[in-house]
């Protein structure tokens, strides 16, 4: 390892330390674990209530998965196609760029109200919040593609949908990626919020039910088991967009 | 715009022709709504007490945000930040409610402090990021021309001015974003009781009142901080 490279880890060592250290000394001196727990005490929750936290996981992870590939399997097509046609590109980008603005959960308690309290309220929701970012990606990504090579392609006399195939797509595909890794974000948000106004299960039913309790360890651990799974997600799909950019067209 | 009002329209028609029941609002009713809460003056309260969130919580969210980004882009101990940020930035902002009722109460002092976790995560990686991302080219042209080291910071300063400020508006955008959902918990009044209006006092159109205030609020916030951006930065 070079010097810097070598400093820069040992900072990096000495940061760990100092925020746990200091995170223990914090919570020793005020001395109210039912306010704010060690880190020792927090690692031996999230120990002891491992299962209860990967089947909250498994839960929270099942809406969210099925409300992201739902919405993403509508917003892709969608996006791809809207970015070969000009006018409507330009009328969609406009559309997204008003209602991006207004959060998923805004729509919650129309979602309560007409759908109620359960599981399809939560993917509901996801599904929203993932549905706008992705279909900005797809369009980006796929009205972006170089016009060089469309020429070039039905110059060779390919056929609308053969250059939409072998052009185009490949073409929007990093767009595809980072917007799909946005969606998966904003998803995961949307999740945290829908289950803490109700649902059953699930991490952020677990952060609230621990607050109720007073057992801040509880809601740290799980907050720790959240930042990690978004954590994860957003890496792999950061490795498939990068996949992507190195064998894509453009 | 023009496929907004084209699905609006589609709605107002289908609406009129297909009654869809009390609990689905037509964008008539929407609008109805909406002036009887202008003409109270109801609607300017819950936008003002929203807003005064959003600065507050942004403000400090940005600040300290500002602050620990130039430390971790200075390197050496600023690096000491590194892993707590690294922690932090995953959870969404959201994730902090149960934590933070525990420590401040039920309040205006939560909310803020959640508004203040959103705008701190967007502000501090935009932070790192703008001053990272200073042409070296620039700071040797400097140096060769023999500015001293603190004209030296203050060229780097200089150029990573334009990437923090643009920061600092998604920042806001981030607060403005997360803003319901922290007043659902208990808010009295904000755009967040309006939009859940449309469940606990079954008023649907309400919600739309309320997504569009809060679409406004931020649009207006975006373009006020973008005008200060171009003031601010005049050369870039």
């Amino acid at each position: 390892m070079p010097a810097p490279e070598r400093a820069a880890a040992g900072w990096a060592v000495a940061g760990f330390v100092a925020f746990v250290g200091l995170w223990a000394l914090a919570s020793g001196w005020i001395a109210r674990p039912q306010v704010f727990p060690g880190p020792l005490s927090v690692a031996a929750t999230a120990w002891e209530r491992r299962l209860d936290l990967v089947d909250a996981a498994g839960r929270s992870g099942l809406r969210v998965g099925v409300g992201w590939v739902g919405a993403s399997a509508l917003a892709v097509p969608l996006g791809w196609a809207a970015g070969a046609v000009p006018p409507l590109d330009d009328e969609l980008r406009r559309f997204t760029g008003l209602v991006r603005s207004i959060p998923p959960f805004a729509w919650l308690p129309l979602l309560l109200l007409w759908v109620g309290i359960g599981d399809t309220t939560s993917v509901l929701v996801c599904a929203l919040g993932a549905f706008f970012p992705v279909l900005e990606g797809a369009r980006t990504g796929s009205s972006q593609a170089p016009p060089a090579l469309l020429h070039a392609a039905r110059n060779l006399g390919a056929s609308p949908a053969r250059v939409l195939l072998a052009v185009r797509i490949p073409a929007a595909l990093p767009g595809t990626f980072t917007g799909l890794r946005t969606g998966a974000t904003f998803a995961w948000m949307s999740l945290v919020a829908a289950e803490l106004v109700g649902a059953d299960g699930g991490l952020g039913q677990l952060i609230l039910d621990a607050r109720n309790l007073a057992r801040p360890d509880l809601a740290i651990a799980g907050m720790l088991c959240i930042g990690a799974i978004a954590w994860s997600v957003s890496g792999v799909l950061h490795q498939l967009e990068r996949g992507a950019r190195r064998w894509g067209v453009a | 715009m023009r496929l907004l009002l084209l699905l609006l329209a589609l709605w107002e028609v289908a609406g009129r022709v297909w009654p869809p029941g009390p609990l689905v609002p037509l964008p008539s009713a929407i609008v109805l709504d909406a002036a009887s809460l202008l003409a109270s003056g109801e609607l300017f309260v819950h936008v003002l007490r929203s807003a005064v969130r959003v600065a507050l919580g942004g403000g400090v969210g940005a600040g300290v945000g500002v602050l620990v980004g130039v430390a971790l882009a200075a390197g050496g101990p600023g690096r000491l930040f590194d892993v707590p940020v690294a922690l932090a930035r995953p959870i969404p902002s959201l994730a902090w409610i149960p934590l933070t009722l525990l420590w401040f109460g039920v309040g205006e002092g939560q909310q803020i402090a959640i508004l203040a976790l959103a705008t701190f995560g967007v502000v501090v990686a935009g932070t790192r990021d703008a001053i990272g991302a200073v042409p070296t080219a620039w700071l040797q042209a400097a140096e060769n021309l023999g500015a001293s080291r603190g004209a030296r910071l203050g060229v780097r300063a200089q150029a990573a001015l334009p990437g923090v400020l643009a920061s600092v508006a998604e920042g806001f955008a981030a607060a403005w974003f997360v803003l319901v959902a922290a007043e659902f918990v208990s808010a009295t009044e904000g755009l967040g009781v309006l939009v859940l209006a449309g469940r606990d006092l079954i008023l649907p159109a309400r919600t739309f009142v309320g997504a569009a205030g809060l679409a406004a609020s931020a649009g207006l916030t975006a373009w006020a901080l973008r005008a200060l951006r171009g003031r601010l930065t005049r050369w870039a």
